[in-house]
């Protein structure tokens, strides 16, 4: 580019839609790079979660949660390691940030969620009122995951991102919250042993499918759009 | 009557300059000139220019051994291009009837 000193309006305006422009789709291609490592590494971790709660009959497994940040910063280091210096865009620090928050919010919740599970209902109230008393953290993650993605989309103007982030979000919750899963499986099982392998590993199978719709493939369009 | 366009900013690589680091936090020269395409001697000078009137804050620093210039935009340059555009959008609504084809 040259250090053109005439320049007509239409000009004018063409060079700065195309520096935002060229800005934009760095970051969306970088969030979309960032949602489909996560997406995958989520599903794989899914995946690891379900087998062990499914063979050990207990929900111990999902400790196994608090490696994936790890897995993920690791896998995000790796990749972007050989790609040279890009800037901070405001919009990809909002991005960031959007993400940064939901990660406190889940690990906060998370814990709380465990200690209120594990130390007070399990030993503080009868065995009866187990069932009412015990708090599943899927749901909530999950609908706290879908309102992240589609902050994200809003952020990067792609309705596709918005719309996949609210409907897998909702429906998430809705599936996890209300145990349609387990109603499902408790219908077409009869055995108690084997409902009870299918139970713990469910939420597994629903993250999968929220990860799946809500954030890989969200990840792939965006990375799609801006090749 | 017709809003003067900023002299400083209408020029085409100062523009993309300014364009470029709107929506930055900051950006380093190399990128600079990659996204605009100019080079490096031209550049210096537009930057040079936008400094001195205060519309971006040039760092130079080092990384490791290597130079690097550090370039942002100041609030000054972040309402000059405000109103830069301000005034293109006047050019342009009455430029239709200005000029008939």
């Amino acid at each position: 580019m040259e250090n053109q000193e005439k320049l007509t309006a239409e000009r004018s305006l063409e060079i700065i839609t195309e520096q935002l422009e060229q800005s934009r789709r760095k970051v969306s291609k970088t969030t979309g790079q960032s949602l489909f490592v996560s997406g995958l590494s989520t599903m794989i971790m899914a995946v690891v979660i379900g087998i062990v709660n499914f063979s050990t009959k207990t929900t111990f497994g999902h400790l196994l949660w608090f490696i994936l940040p790890l897995i993920i910063w690791v896998a995000m280091k790796k990749i972007h390691s050989g790609k040279g210096y890009t800037p901070d865009s405001l919009v990809g620090t909002l991005v960031g940030k959007t993400w940064w928050t939901y990660s406190i919010f889940v690990v906060v919740f998370f814990v709380i969620v465990l200690v209120w599970n594990i130390l007070f209902v399990s030993r503080l109230l009868p065995v009866g009122d187990h069932a009412f008393a015990i708090v599943d953290p899927t749901a909530t993650i999950m609908l706290l995951m879908g309102m992240a993605v589609a902050i994200t989309g809003h952020l990067l103007r792609s309705s596709k991102l918005v719309w996949l982030g609210i409907v897998a979000g909702i429906a998430a919750f809705v599936w996890e919250q209300f145990g349609i899963g387990s109603m499902i499986m408790a219908s077409c099982t009869q055995s108690v042993d084997l409902f009870i392998r299918f139970n713990v590993a469910l939420p597994c199978l629903t993250i999968f499918l929220f990860v799946l719709f809500g954030v890989m493939l969200p990840g792939l369009i965006l990375k799609k759009r801006n090749l | 009557m017709f809003p003067t366009l900023d002299p400083l900013l209408h020029s085409e690589l100062r523009l993309a300059v300014v364009s470029l680091l709107i929506g930055m936090e900051e950006a380093e020269f190399p990128y600079i000139k990659e996204q605009t395409g100019a080079t490096a001697g031209n550049l210096s000078v537009q930057i040079e220019k936008l400094s001195e009137a205060g519309y971006i804050e040039v760092e130079k620093s080092f990384k490791g051994k290597r130079p690097c210039t550090l370039c942002r935009i100041t609030p000054e340059g972040r309402k000059a291009f405000e109103d830069y555009v301000k005034s293109l959008k006047s050019y342009l609504k009455v430029k239709p009837t200005a000029s008939p084809r």
